[in-house]
């Protein structure tokens, strides 16, 4: 018999202990008193919210997931066995696009958020909607905080289930991404628990009934638009500054797309020293900006001086040119650094060790990587980055970019347009490329002498 | 990504904490003698009138609504029955609403002027609280429905109540076109009402959807949470209001970042330093002459500070970085050049359309009746002044004299006739 991946044995664990949840409302009193009408709403309103998600350019986490408010509601309203059915529901819309795998694991998964949520909801004495009515304070005590307390717990069951199934997949432990989780969508999540709490009160205290779902759609629904609208804009604010960037860079032949691909290199890099995704952000746009004070020129006599002078101070012209832009902050930091050395050696403050921010050690690893792969290729290059570990690099960096060299050599690779422009410039030997050790070297032999 | 706490600032964060306190507050006194709790339900409503005047929106080029204001203004004028049975109705006549919805405004208006330090602007006021009043006498005073109005059927549609909802809605909906007409009027400044109607109708109509249903959704929770729905019911408007700001703070950053891009051509030297930023502003204020709305001022502004970007194609810069002295086929190949890379952005299509225009001449326009934005020349009759004084006040005659040897072959006599009424020497000159 064919031996079971892992990741189909933790989707199979899933399936059972969502099984073992919906026995377990049969147990418990109050838990399994459905009611038809509300679970046949509530189900297809999260069919049809899963539909229109799929077509909005969002993604996952800057969206708003309808068909989590809609499972928070099923709890007050028809108890642990409903919200289980919503969950269901909710990823019918998605079987078509995914693979057995993922459609067995997102059905477990979202059953059990529901089963589990409204389970915790009955232990906190939550009051299950039967049209009795309870004054305000009652229905806060008996609605609101026990929902509150199962919406902790269903994110924390989403969380584990995702980051056991990462993990088992070779991606990190199980701790950082159910951290990461929490962190990312916590407080989205407490929100779903709050409407999912206002939808139950007008449904059923205020003796709206289905109704309900249409003066809650506008706020939501304009939300949803909304961050989806953000996404588009930040996919147009990357491409704004990438192309322009491009067509800047074009001028130099030695730079002519180094900084596209010196950004793919720190992505890998940061994926592997496990960065969060605000700290992937500002080292994307760090990576895109970080050469844009060379095109500055340096007047001098001595071309060769005039060339070195520029070298050095383009962190900090670059820092000068991109101040007025709000939103870099931590990037601008990455920026002025990563010419520094982890040995203190480098330009332009002569920073040491832990001193250099992290993301500037990042950018000159990669940095120096994509200068030197295409020249040497890849064993001379790791060759030579191991050597400098510890000197010119931080070693921690360098294993991470070790790990993954492969990838990052065909990251790093030049397409043929880049490749005749370098050839061209060598055989000129007119241009220097500031991103190889030897100019490191150089200038940190300089600065020595002064 | 951004986080939510960078834009929630200390007042916010204030604001809502009393409007909770005050209202947990409110409900347990409530609750403990619902016969007296008129003044109660009512004073609640003032001082979430007052906190929520300081959740205030921009949109579309700053145009400051307070959204959530406007949703608790308008669910004072549809509510009325409290969660208790022996309580009074609350708020009973279309006069206390009104003189709730009042002073629940000017405590906002003095919290604005205190906290974030804003004018008092009575008119763009008066639009929000016009809507309470009609939509309280639509739902509290006319009689629809055999002879009584929709607030006194309340009781009567106990097992229907989405046709309470529906006549909240109804008069809803009329409240929200009448803020919507109001707040045109109020913001169009030199345009026309048609113009500034249709620039602002998409996103100001959903919007004010949005307000009616949260005021429907307060106005309904009343019956059972008493005041604690003002706070709750709100809260989706309230992150609506959030997800809005921060979509037009990320469109903000876009624009200032090209602004940052675009002075690399004058970094790299190959336009005199601040020309590109110099011809955006004058390019602005002329095209705020000629009336174009706020998204066409953002593309000109835009399209003016890359005019150059072009040039980075050349292998040695212009001498003295004017393209003015420049051969037409020249600059011809410079707006391609620049269009081109803009173009690859593949956002900014607009603006790559306005930099392939600037080097049309105007005669082409009159003769061939060539389709050139107007955009593109005023850019053109900017870009040229710009070029001839480098900012410099006492050139400018002398910029004129030659512009006007141009005028109606190269350059568009409205534009440059605007050019030097902005330029005009007085206070405002050259700013």
């Amino acid at each position: 018999m064919s031996k079971v991946s892992p990741a189909w044995r933790v989707s199979i664990a899933l399936t059972v202990a969502f099984a073992v949840s919906i026995g377990l409302c049969w147990v418990v009193p109050r838990a399994h008193d459905v009611s038809v009408l509300i679970l046949l709403v509530l189900s297809a309103l999260a069919v049809i919210a899963m539909v229109v998600q799929f077509r909005l350019p969002t993604t996952a986490n800057a969206g708003i997931s309808l068909a989590s408010i809609l499972i928070g509601a099923a709890i007050p309203l028809t108890g642990p066995v409903g919200a289980a059915c919503v969950g269901v529901a909710s990823q019918l819309a998605s079987i078509p696009r995914r693979n057995r795998l993922a459609t067995v694991f997102n059905l477990a998964m979202n059953g059990l958020v529901g089963s589990i949520g409204g389970l915790a909801y009955i232990a906190a004495q939550g009051h299950i909607a039967n049209g009795r009515s309870l004054t305000p304070l009652r229905i806060v005590a008996s609605q609101l905080l026990p929902l509150a307390l199962a919406t902790i717990v269903m994110l924390l069951v989403n969380a584990l289930s995702v980051g056991v199934m990462i993990a088992v997949n070779g991606g990190g432990p199980i701790s950082v991404t159910v951290r990461r989780l929490v962190y990312q969508v916590g407080r989205t999540y407490l929100g779903y628990g709050v409407v999912g709490f206002l939808f139950a009160v007008l449904w059923d205290e205020a003796g709206l009934g289905p109704a309900t779902v249409l003066v809650m759609f506008t706020p939501l629904a304009l939300a949803q638009w909304s961050y989806a609208q953000q996404y588009a804009e930040s996919v147009a604010h990357e491409r704004t500054v990438s192309s322009l960037v491009a067509a800047v860079d074009a001028r130099d032949p030695i730079m002519r797309g180094r900084n596209a691909r010196v950004a793919r290199v720190c992505e890998l890099v940061g994926n592997q020293l496990r960065f969060s995704p605000a700290q992937a952000d500002a080292l994307h746009f760090a990576s895109l900006l970080h050469d844009v004070g060379m095109v500055a020129a340096v007047p001098g006599r001595d071309a060769e001086q005039a060339d070195l002078e520029r070298i050095r101070r383009h962190p900090a012209r670059g820092v000068e040119m991109l101040r007025s832009i709000d939103f870099l902050g931590v990037s601008i930091t990455a920026i002025r650094h990563h010419h520094e050395r982890w040995d203190g050696r480098g330009y332009p403050d002569g920073l040491a060790g832990e001193e250099i921010p992290e993301l500037a050690r990042v950018l000159a690893v990669a940095d120096t990587f994509c200068a030197l792969a295409p020249r040497v290729g890849l064993s001379a290059t790791m060759e030579e980055l191991q050597r400098r570990a510890g000197a010119q690099f931080d070693p921690e960096c360098v294993a991470a970019l070790s790990d993954v060299a492969p990838t990052a050599e065909a990251f790093a690779a030049l397409d043929a347009e880049a490749k005749d422009a370098l050839i061209t410039a060598q055989a000129q030997g007119r241009w220097l490329d500031h991103d190889l050790p030897e100019v490191s070297d150089l200038l940190a032999a300089e600065k020595a002498e002064l | 990504m951004r986080r939510l706490s960078g834009i929630v600032r200390l007042p916010v964060l204030l604001g809502s904490v009393v409007l909770v306190v005050v209202c947990v507050g409110a409900a347990l006194l409530q609750a403990a003698d619902p016969e007296n709790s008129k003044l109660l339900v009512l004073g609640c409503f003032v001082v979430a009138i007052g906190c929520t005047s300081l959740l205030r929106l921009s949109l579309l080029g700053g145009r400051v609504g307070t959204p959530v204001a406007a949703a608790v203004g308008i669910s004072l004028a549809l509510s009325g029955p409290q969660p208790f049975s022996g309580g009074p109705r609350v708020p009973d006549s279309t006069w206390e609403v009104l003189a709730t919805a009042v002073i629940g405004r000017a405590l906002g208006a003095l919290l604005s002027w205190w906290i974030l330090n804003e004018q008092p602007t009575p008119l763009a006021r008066l639009g929000p609280l016009f809507a309470v009043v009609v939509a309280a006498a639509l739902y509290r005073d006319v009689p629809f429905f055999s002879g009584v109005s929709a607030l006194d059927m309340y009781g009567a549609w106990g097992p229907h109540r989405w046709r309470s909802a529906a006549a909240m809605a109804g008069a809803g909906i009329v409240a929200g076109v009448v803020m919507l007409v109001v707040s045109v009027y109020v913001h169009r400044g030199g345009r026309s009402f048609r113009t500034e109607f249709a620039e602002v109708v998409q996103i100001q109509a959903w919007l004010n959807a949005a307000v009616v249903s949260t005021a429907i959704a307060i106005a309904l929770g009343m019956s059972a949470l008493g005041v604690l729905a003002i706070p709750l019911m709100s809260a989706p408007l309230v992150l609506l209001r959030f997800a809005l700001q921060q979509q037009a703070s990320v469109i903000g950053t876009r624009r200032q970042t090209i602004a940052a891009l675009s002075q690399l051509t004058d970094i790299a030297g190959y336009t005199p330093s601040g020309h590109a930023a110099r011809v955006a502003a004058l390019s602005r204020r002329v095209g705020r002459e000629l009336h174009l709305t706020d998204r066409e001022l953002d593309e000109l502004e835009d399209a003016a500070r890359l005019h150059d970007i072009g040039q980075v194609s050349l292998a040695a810069p212009i001498p003295g970085g004017a393209t003015i002295d420049v051969a037409p086929s020249d600059q011809r190949g410079i707006a391609d050049e620049g269009a081109r890379i803009v173009r690859r952005t593949e956002v900014l299509d607009g603006v790559a359309d306005i930099i392939e225009a600037q080097v049309v001449q105007f005669r082409q326009v009159q003769e061939h009746g060539e389709p050139v934005p107007l955009s593109g020349r005023i850019i053109k009759v900017c870009n040229a002044f710009e070029d001839l004084t480098r900012g410099d006040p006492a050139l400018r005659e002398a910029a004129i004299e030659r512009l006007t040897l141009g005028i109606g072959y190269e350059y568009d006599p409205t534009v440059l006739d605007l050019l030097i009424k902005v330029t005009a020497p007085g206070p405002r000159h050259l700013r």
